[in-house]
C-alpha cells in the first residue's frame, strides 16, 4: 500500500510529465484499437457477404435423404452449436396454360434463408408469417421467367406432378439464385412437407438432399471440408455420397481470396500490436531513464534495487493503466460513430463492431506489456549508484549488467510478443515468422545505426558549428540516438510494410484491363451451332466472347510413365479416370502469362520432326509433377496423341474467361469432336429473357448459365476486400505516423536540459532549430529509408511465404513513407523545440 | 517414335484398327459407355471386348467412344470422326444426359435420327440402346422421352435393346454413391446385356 501511495504520489508531483506521458501512449493506443477493430469489422462484414451466397455457414448434400449417420459425421466435424435448415431440390416438367417447361423444385423449410435476403414481389422480405402461408396451402413461389415462358398470372395453377399449385407470389431476389449457377431452369419454391404430395419422389428419382448449418458462435472452418471427406472415407467408405461446403470455399476464387484477406487481416493485427509495442517500450523506456535520479534518491536513503523497482513498476502500471482507460474510452465514444461520418466510402451493411479482445490487448499492452518491455532497464537498477545523483545527466551504468540477468529481462519480451503474434494471426507460422523478422530488422538497425552515427561524427570536423555541434551530439549521444532511430526505423518498417502487400494483392485481386462482367456462360456449343448462336447474338446487338474449343480426352502418360497427382486420392484418381479437357490456342489469351518455356509461332505441321507444343498452367504443371520439355500422352477418344511441354503459365482465375489447365499448339486437335464454351458480355438485364428463350428454344442442348448475379456477388466482395486493404493500409501509414509524431515529440522533451545549456551560453534561436532540424532530419531520414528498404525485404518475403509470391514494388508509396517520416520527425522536433525555445532558462532549470 | 504415332494416327484417312480385324463395333455413347468413376478396363464395352476375345471371337475389334455429359447433340459430330476408324456396327448409347437435363425430347429425337442417317448413309450398320429418365422429371416428359427411342428403331428398321440399364438402374447396390452410374456389378450386368444383344449381330 505504502508503494502505491508513494508512486501515486510520484504521478501527481509530476503531474505535466505524466499528463504528457499519458497523452502519448493514449494516441498510439487509440491508433491500436482502431486497427484493430477496424480489422475485425471487415473480416465480420466479409464473412457475413460470403455466408450470403450460400444462405449458411456450411452445407452438407447428397443425392439421397441423409441419414443420423451422416449427421453425426458433420456433428463431429462441427464440435459447436448451430441452427439447421434442411431442404430438397430436382428438376421437374411443370406444366401451366397449356405448356410446359423444365424447371427447379426447391423444398424449403421454416428457417430458410439463415444468411441472406429473400424478397418477393407481393409480400417483400420473407416472414415467418409468409412462410407459414407457404407451408399450410397447395401454394408455391415461382421465378418471374417462368411466369413469362408459360404466359402465367399470379393466382394461376401450375400442374408439377400430380398435384395443381396456385402461384402466390413472385421471387424478386433469391439468395441462393447465385448457388445454382449450374441450372437453366426457372425456381419454384414450396414448402418441405408439400414436396411429397407431387409424388416425383420415388426410387430412381434423382433428387438433391441438403442440410444447411448455422454456428451460433464463431468457427474455424478452413480444413473442414477436407476433414469431411477423410471421415466419410473412413466411415462410409466412399467420399461421393455427400459432400460438405463451406461459405469460405463456396467459389474456390472467392475462398482463396478470401484466404489471403485473412491472413492480410491477420498481419495488420501485427503490425498494430507491434506499432504499439514498439510506441510503448519507447515511452516507458524514455519514461523510466527519466526516473533514474527519483531511484537514486530513494536507495540513498536506504531503499533496496528491489524497492525501487517496485515503486517504479507501480507507477508504470498505473500511467499505462490510465492510458488504456482514455485509449479505450475515447475509442469507445467515437467508433461507432466512424461509419456514418464515412457512409459513401463503406460497403453496403458496413457496421463497425468492437470487440472486447481489442481492449483487453490495449489495456494488456499498457499494463503488463509496460512491464515486460521496461525489464531490461529494470535490470540495470542493479547497477545505479547513489553516486549517479551527483552527475549531470543521470543515466544506468554504462558498463554492461550481469549477462545473465541482462539476458533474462528480454526474454519476457520475446515470449510475450511471441504468443502475441500467433494468437493475432491465427497461424503458428505467420506469427513466428513476423517475430523472426521483427528480431533480424531490430538487429540490423541496430548495427546500421550505429555506424551511421560514427560516420555522424567523424564527418563533424568538416562542418559549421551549428551543425558541428548536432553530428557531434548524434555521436556522443549514440546510444539514446540509437534507441530513437531504432524506434523511427520500426515505425517505418511497419508502415511501409502493409502498402507494399497491398499493391500484389490488389493487382491480384483486381481484373485484367480488357476485362468486361459476363453475362451468359454457355456450355456444350456444337461446331455447327456456333453460326446460329452467333446470329441470335448479333440480332440482340451482342458478339460471341472468348469461344474456346474443349475437347474432351484422358491424360496416359508424362515420358511414358505414370502420372503421379499428389492432390488426388485413389478415389479421385478412379473418379476421374484421368479426364482431361484439353483446348487449342494460337497465342496466351490477354487472363494467361508465361512463366517458362516460350509460346508457339504458328500450328503444328502435320508431318513436322517435332511433337506439337503444350501449355500448362503453372499449379497444375506442379500437381502432376510435369515440366518443359516432358511429353504428355493422352487417348483423344480413342486416338493417342503426345505433345511436348512448351510452356508454363499461369492464369488470372478472377478474369471469368474460359480457362484451361492444358491447352494444345492448334493443329493437332481441330479435327476431333469437340464443343465449345463461350461467354456473352454486357447484355442490359432486359434481354436476359428473351435471350435465352430463343437460345433454348432453337438450340436446347446449348447449357446457358446466367453467372451475371452470381459475377456481380463475387464482384462485390473482391471490391469490398479490395477496398479493405487498402483502408487498412492507410490506416495502418496513419496509425504509424501517430507513434512516431509521439516518440519525436517525447525524444524533443527529453532534451530540454539541452537546449537550455545551450540557450545560457548564448546560442540563438535560429542554431537551436537548425541543431534540432539536422539531428532529426538525419535520424528521421536514416531511420526512414532502412526501414522502408527493410519492409521491402520483409514484405517479399510474407509474399512468398503467405500469399503465394504476389509481390508489387511500389514506388509512390515507398518514396512517401521516406519523405513523410522524415518530415514528420523533423516538423514535430521544431514544434517540440519552439516551445521550449520560448520558456526562459529559469523555467527550464525549474521544470527539470 | 512419337513422330510416327502421330502420324500413323493422325492420317485421317487410315483406319486406327489394325488390318487383321475385319469388323470392328462402335460403342457411341455418354459416362455410361465411358465407365465413369471404374477403370477403363471396367466400362462394359471394354468388358464385352475380353469376353468375345476370351471366346474367339478375334477378328472382332471394339471402341468405346464414350464422352461423360455428352448429350445427344454431339452425336452426329462424334460419328463423323469415327467413321474415319471404317466401323462396321455402331451401338448407339445417346440420350441419358438429354434426360437429366430435361432437354426438349423433339430435339433429341432429331439429333439421334441424323446420326444414324448418317451413319447408315455410310453403310455402317446401327443398334440403339433406349434410355428411361428419373421419375421426377414427371410423367409426361419421361414417357415421351422413352418414346423417342422405339420410334427411332421402327423408323429407321434399327436392332433395338430397351433399356440399357435394364436389372442395375434404381439399385443401390449396383450402383456408384451417385445413384446414376453402375458399379463395377452394375457394369458387369449390363456387359452381359449388351454383349447378348450383339452377339446375333457380329460375324
Amino acid at each position: 500500500m505504502l508503494w502505491l501511495k508513494l508512486a501515486l504520489k510520484e504521478i501527481t508531483n509530476n503531474f505535466r510529465f505524466s499528463l504528457f506521458f499519458i497523452i502519448n501512449l493514449s494516441i498510439g493506443l487509440i491508433g491500436f484499437i482502431a486497427l484493430d477493430s477496424f480489422k475485425n469489422s471487415i473480416d465480420a462484414h466479409l464473412n457475413n457477404n460470403s455466408r450470403a451466397i450460400l444462405t449458411a455457414d456450411a452445407q452438407i448434400s447428397g443425392n439421397a435423404p441423409l441419414t443420423d449417420l451422416e449427421f453425426d459425421l458433420a456433428d463431429n466435424i462441427f464440435n459447436a452449436d448451430y441452427e439447421f435448415s434442411d431442404q430438397i431440390s430436382f428438376l421437374s416438367m411443370v406444366a401451366g396454360n397449356q405448356a410446359s417447361r423444365m424447371s427447379q423444385l426447391i423444398g424449403i423449410d421454416g428457417n430458410y434463408p439463415q444468411y441472406g435476403e429473400f424478397v418477393l414481389r407481393e409480400g417483400g422480405i420473407l416472414t415467418d408469417e409468409l412462410r407459414q402461408q407457404l407451408f399450410s396451402s397447395n401454394s408455391i413461389w415461382v421465378a418471374e421467367s417462368l411466369m413469362l415462358t408459360l404466359g402465367l398470372n399470379l393466382g394461376d395453377a401450375i400442374t408439377i406432378g400430380a398435384e395443381e399449385y396456385i402461384i402466390s407470389d413472385i421471387i424478386d431476389i433469391d439468395p441462393s439464385s447465385t448457388i445454382s449457377v449450374m441450372s437453366n431452369f426457372p425456381a419454384i419454391y414450396m414448402g418441405l412437407d408439400q414436396v411429397a404430395a407431387t409424388g416425383l419422389i420415388q426410387l430412381g428419382s434423382r433428387i438433391n438432399y441438403s442440410r444447411f448449418y448455422k454456428f451460433t458462435e464463431d468457427v474455424n472452418m478452413d480444413s473442414w471440408e477436407d476433414e469431411f471427406r477423410q471421415a466419410e472415407l473412413d466411415i462410409l467408405g466412399d467420399t461421393r455420397r455427400i459432400s460438405m461446403t463451406t461459405h469460405q470455399e463456396r467459389s474456390e476464387d472467392l475462398g482463396r481470396i478470401l484466404a489471403y484477406m485473412n491472413d492480410y487481416l491477420g498481419l495488420i493485427a501485427l503490425i498494430a500490436l507491434f506499432l504499439a509495442g514498439v510506441g510503448a517500450a519507447y515511452l516507458f523506456r524514455s519514461f523510466f531513464t527519466s526516473r533514474f535520479k527519483d531511484m537514486a534518491i530513494l536507495m540513498c536513503l536506504g531503499g533496496t534495487p528491489k524497492q525501487a523497482y517496485l515503486m517504479t513498476l507501480i507507477q508504470i502500471v498505473l500511467l499505462g493503466a490510465i492510458s488504456a482507460g482514455i485509449a479505450s474510452a475515447i475509442s469507445y465514444l467515437t467508433m461507432p460513430v466512424l461509419p456514418s461520418l464515412f457512409e459513401n466510402f463503406l460497403p453496403r451493411g458496413f457496421e463497425n463492431q468492437m470487440e472486447l479482445s481489442s481492449f483487453i490487448l490495449a489495456l494488456f499492452l499498457g499494463t503488463i506489456g509496460s512491464v515486460i518491455c521496461c525489464l531490461p532497464i529494470l535490470s540495470k537498477i542493479y547497477d545505479l549508484h547513489p553516486i549517479a545523483l551527483f552527475h549531470e545527466k543521470i543515466q544506468p551504468s554504462k558498463s554492461l549488467p550481469h549477462w545473465q540477468r541482462h539476458a533474462a529481462s528480454y526474454a519476457p519480451i520475446l515470449i510475450v510478443f511471441w504468443l502475441l503474434a500467433i494468437w493475432q494471426s491465427s497461424s503458428m507460422l505467420i506469427g513466428s515468422l513476423f517475430i523472426t523478422s521483427f528480431l533480424v530488422a531490430i538487429f540490423t538497425l541496430g548495427i546500421v545505426a550505429w555506424y551511421i552515427l560514427k560516420f555522424c561524427g567523424s564527418f563533424s570536423n568538416h562542418s559549421s558549428v551549428t551543425q558541428k555541434l548536432a553530428l557531434r551530439n548524434l555521436s556522443r549521444n549514440r546510444l539514446g540516438a540509437i534507441s530513437c532511430f531504432l524506434a523511427i526505423g520500426l515505425g517505418s518498417l511497419l508502415i511501409n510494410l502493409i502498402p507494399q502487400i497491398e499493391k500484389g494483392l490488389q493487382e491480384e485481386i483486381s481484373q485484367p484491363d480488357d476485362f468486361s462482367v459476363p453475362d451468359f456462360f454457355m456450355f456444350d456449343i456444337q461446331p455447327d451451332q456456333l453460326e446460329p448462336l452467333e446470329t441470335i447474338l448479333d440480332s440482340y446487338g451482342h458478339e460471341l466472347a472468348f469461344v474456346s474449343p474443349q475437347v474432351r480426352a484422358r491424360m496416359e502418360s508424362i515420358n511414358a510413365g505414370e502420372i503421379d497427382d499428389f492432390e488426388e486420392t485413389p478415389d479421385e484418381q478412379r473418379q476421374r479416370r484421368r479426364s482431361v479437357n484439353l483446348t487449342y490456342q494460337d497465342t496466351l489469351k490477354t487472363s494467361e502469362e508465361l512463366v517458362a518455356g516460350e509460346v508457339w509461332e504458328g500450328p503444328w505441321v502435320f508431318g513436322s520432326d517435332e511433337l506439337p507444343g503444350i501449355s500448362l498452367e503453372l499449379d497444375f504443371a506442379e500437381r502432376i509433377n510435369a515440366e518443359v520439355g516432358d511429353i504428355i500422352s493422352f487417348d483423344v477418344q480413342s486416338v493417342p496423341i503426345s505433345g511436348r511441354v512448351m510452356n508454363l503459365r499461369t492464369v488470372d482465375w478472377n478474369s471469368f474467361q474460359p480457362n484451361f489447365f492444358i491447352s494444345f499448339q492448334p493443329g493437332v486437335l481441330d479435327p476431333a469432336p469437340k464443343t465449345f464454351i463461350a461467354a456473352v458480355s454486357n447484355v442490359p438485364e432486359e434481354q436476359h429473357l428473351s435471350i435465352q428463350n430463343e437460345i433454348v428454344e432453337t438450340l436446347p442442348n446449348i447449357s446457358i448459365i446466367n453467372v451475371g448475379q452470381l459475377v456481380a456477388s463475387i464482384l462485390d466482395i473482391t471490391n469490398q476486400i479490395s477496398w479493405g486493404i487498402k483502408v487498412m493500409a492507410y490506416l495502418a501509414i496513419f496509425a504509424g505516423l501517430v507513434v512516431l509524431f509521439s516518440i519525436a515529440r517525447y525524444e524533443v522533451k527529453t532534451r530540454f536540459w539541452e537546449i537550455n545549456l545551450l540557450k545560457i551560453l548564448g546560442a540563438n534561436f535560429k542554431d537551436v532549430r537548425t541543431m534540432v532540424q539536422i539531428e532529426f532530419g538525419i535520424l528521421g531520414f536514416f531511420a526512414a529509408l532502412v526501414g522502408v528498404s527493410m519492409s521491402l525485404l520483409i514484405s517479399y518475403a510474407i509474399s512468398w511465404f503467405i500469399f503465394d509470391s504476389i509481390w508489387n514494388l511500389s514506388w509512390g508509396i515507398t518514396f512517401f513513407s521516406i519523405f513523410a517520416i522524415s518530415a514528420l520527425s523533423v516538423v514535430t522536433a521544431l514544434v517540440a523545440t519552439m516551445s521550449v525555445l520560448k520558456l526562459k532558462p529559469l523555467q527550464l532549470l525549474r521544470a527539470e | 517414335m512419337f513422330k510416327k504415332v502421330i502420324i500413323y494416327l493422325l492420317l485421317l484417312a487410315a483406319p486406327v484398327v489394325q488390318a487383321q480385324e475385319n469388323f470392328t463395333v462402335l460403342f457411341l455413347g455418354d459416362s455410361l459407355t465411358e465407365g465413369l468413376g471404374l477403370e477403363a478396363e471396367q466400362a462394359y464395352p471394354n468388358l464385352i471386348n475380353q469376353r468375345l476375345k476370351s471366346e474367339g471371337h478375334n477378328n472382332i475389334s471394339i471402341i468405346n467412344a464414350g464422352i461423360s455429359g455428352s448429350t445427344s447433340a454431339s452425336a452426329l459430330e462424334r460419328m463423323q470422326w469415327y467413321i474415319r476408324s471404317q466401323p462396321d456396327l455402331v451401338i448407339l448409347s445417346m440420350g441419358a444426359n438429354d434426360g437429366l437435363r430435361g432437354l426438349n425430347v423433339e430435339n433429341m429425337k432429331a439429333n439421334l435420327s441424323a446420326t444414324i442417317e448418317f451413319a447408315q448413309s455410310n453403310g455402317v450398320k446401327v443398334a440403339l440402346t433406349g434410355m428411361l429418365t428419373p421419375p421426377n422429371m414427371g410423367q409426361e416428359y419421361s414417357s415421351s422421352f422413352a418414346q423417342v427411342f422405339p420410334d427411332l428403331a421402327e423408323e429407321f428398321e434399327l436392332d433395338f435393346m430397351p433399356f440399357l440399364l435394364q436389372d442395375v438402374a434404381g439399385i443401390a447396390e449396383l450402383n456408384q454413391a451417385d445413384g446414376i452410374h453402375p458399379n463395377i456389378e452394375g457394369s458387369r450386368i449390363v456387359a452381359e446385356h449388351v454383349y447378348q444383344f450383339l452377339l446375333p449381330l457380329i460375324p
